[in-house]
């Protein structure tokens, strides 16, 4: 049997004596979409970064695919993640850029973005083609945040980790992006206070002050 | 061309008195500068008259020891004023600073003496003191800018950054635009200065070989050699300085680490 793409065993973290996860166990199987919510300062975003080898855990252990995160294998296992944040931070001038991005760097060079496909996700998510020459500094931050969707799917990755990442959008494109999502084979575990997205996922957990408070994390 | 002119006691005290035009101004316009610049005076006065006094026993002396010693104290001076201005912290980049200034510094000037201009001996005080002092004093301003640009702008642009770990960056591709931006904003004042040097203003190393008598064409070929050296200096150690912090200030996962800063 393979091992789930993602799993966490007892994962605490604390920050400076203060605790911020307390004994998380959740597994994510291939293909599962997983939301996770909560109130605000609940950890949903700390455990996110936790699965991301941002956050360095207390005790327990996260496992990706199987592989155990460590500072060791922290930049091979991101390889199998695409992130999509709220920010929307794009990190490059243009449009084009910064879907280009990944393919700059060492560890994607020999890979290439299929260009049909691109166009194809543009389409879907209702953008010109001609948004390739923009300047990222002059769109919306929904715009933004669809942009970051499409380059996460192209990276064609096995787990994707969405935060809000329906937040800053209008009730037509929320629902392309959603049914994107839906459509998707990779596993997602997405923060969301979103309920359509919610409804869904087939999984939800519901944090509150570093714990599961209801949800099956199937740990 | 004859040797420098002594400047008498009584005279200097003249010198003195010519700051009484600025005090009074300050007076007058209540800037609330008076104490400020009495006291930067006074440190000024003394700093120089103990240097000239050390100086003139280590080159009397002429001796390597002697000479390095001085060479170790303006380094470890360098260190400690670049990492203050810079708002880092001492524990966590002092042996990056070093190393990095250090050989840049030493490496540059000890070529440019070995190899370029050949004083007898070649560890000549006279020669090693000011060359070091000029390289070290334009790499001071050159590392502050640049440490302090490159680690601002990750802090600045977390999010950005995250983003590119995750997109497989290795924490060198992560960071490599705030690094040729922190770069680029430490050498381009130089570059600014080495482009106008003669024509805007006759540099202090000319000037001062001219008051002393020599030759103007040495003079300016001398401050040529000081120009390229500084230049040299300032790109390889302002360079080498952040590449070799990257370990000490992210941590293994590529955070930047939080306690890099002084409170």
């Amino acid at each position: 049997m393979s091992p789930p793409e993602l799993s966490l065993r007892d994962v605490s973290v604390s920050i400076k004596g203060k605790s911020i996860l307390q004994g998380i166990n959740l597994n994510l199987e291939k293909g599962e979409h997983m939301a996770l919510t909560g109130p605000s300062g609940s950890g949903k975003s700390s455990l996110l970064k936790v699965v991301m080898g941002v956050l360095p855990v207390s005790s327990g252990h996260v496992e990706i695919e199987g592989q155990a995160l460590s500072s060791k294998t922290v930049f091979a296992l991101r390889q199998k993640i695409a992130y999509i944040d709220q920010s929307s931070a794009m990190g490059a001038e243009s449009v084009e850029d910064a879907l280009m991005l990944p393919y700059t760097f060492k560890a994607m060079q020999d890979k290439e973005p299929n260009r049909e496909e691109l166009l194809h996700y543009l389409d879907l998510l209702a953008f010109d083609k001609k948004i390739l020459h923009e300047k990222c500094s002059v769109l919306s931050g929904g715009q933004q945040q669809r942009l970051s969707l499409i380059r996460a799917l192209l990276l064609k990755r096995p787990l994707i980790l969405a935060d809000e990442v329906t937040a800053s959008l209008d009730a037509e494109n929320k629902e392309r992006v959603m049914d994107l999502l839906q459509n998707c084979q990779a596993s997602i575990l997405s923060i969301s206070h979103d309920k359509e997205w919610i409804e869904r996922c087939p999984k939800t957990l519901v944090l509150n002050s570093g714990e599961i408070v209801s949800g099956e994390g199937d740990g | 061309m004859g040797s420098t002119v002594d400047i008498p006691f009584e005279r200097m005290l003249l010198l003195y008195a010519l700051m009484l035009i600025p005090l009074g101004l300050f007076y007058r316009e209540q800037l609330g500068l008076i104490k400020e610049t009495c006291v930067a005076l006074l440190r000024m006065t003394a700093q120089l008259l103990l240097v000239g006094f050390y100086l003139f026993y280590v080159f009397h002396w002429n001796s390597i020891f002697y000479t390095s010693l001085w060479v170790a104290i303006m380094l470890l001076s360098a260190n400690l004023a670049i990492l203050k201005k810079s708002g880092l912290r001492r524990q966590v980049f002092f042996k990056s600073t070093m190393m990095s200034i250090a050989l840049s510094t030493c490496g540059v000037s000890f070529f440019a003496l070995f190899v370029v201009i050949q004083p007898s001996p070649p560890y000549d005080a006279r020669y090693i003191i000011p060359i070091v002092g000029m390289l070290l004093g334009n790499t001071l301003r050159s590392n502050i800018v640049s440490l302090e640009r490159f680690y601002s702008s990750v802090r600045d642009h977390r999010d950005t950054h995250l983003v590119k770990l995750m997109l497989g960056a290795e924490l060198s591709e992560a960071v490599a635009v705030h690094f040729k931006e922190a770069l680029r904003a430490a050498i381009r004042p130089t570059l600014a200065t080495m482009a106008t040097v003669g024509v805007v203003s006759l540099p202090g190393m000319m000037t001062g070989q001219i008051l002393g008598g020599g030759e103007p064409l040495i003079a300016a070929k001398y401050q040529i050699a000081i120009m390229i050296q500084i230049f040299v200096v300032m790109v390889l150690s302002s360079y080498l300085n952040i590449r070799m912090s990257l370990k000490n200030a992210f941590d293994e996962y590529g955070n930047l680490k939080e306690e890099i800063w002084l409170e």
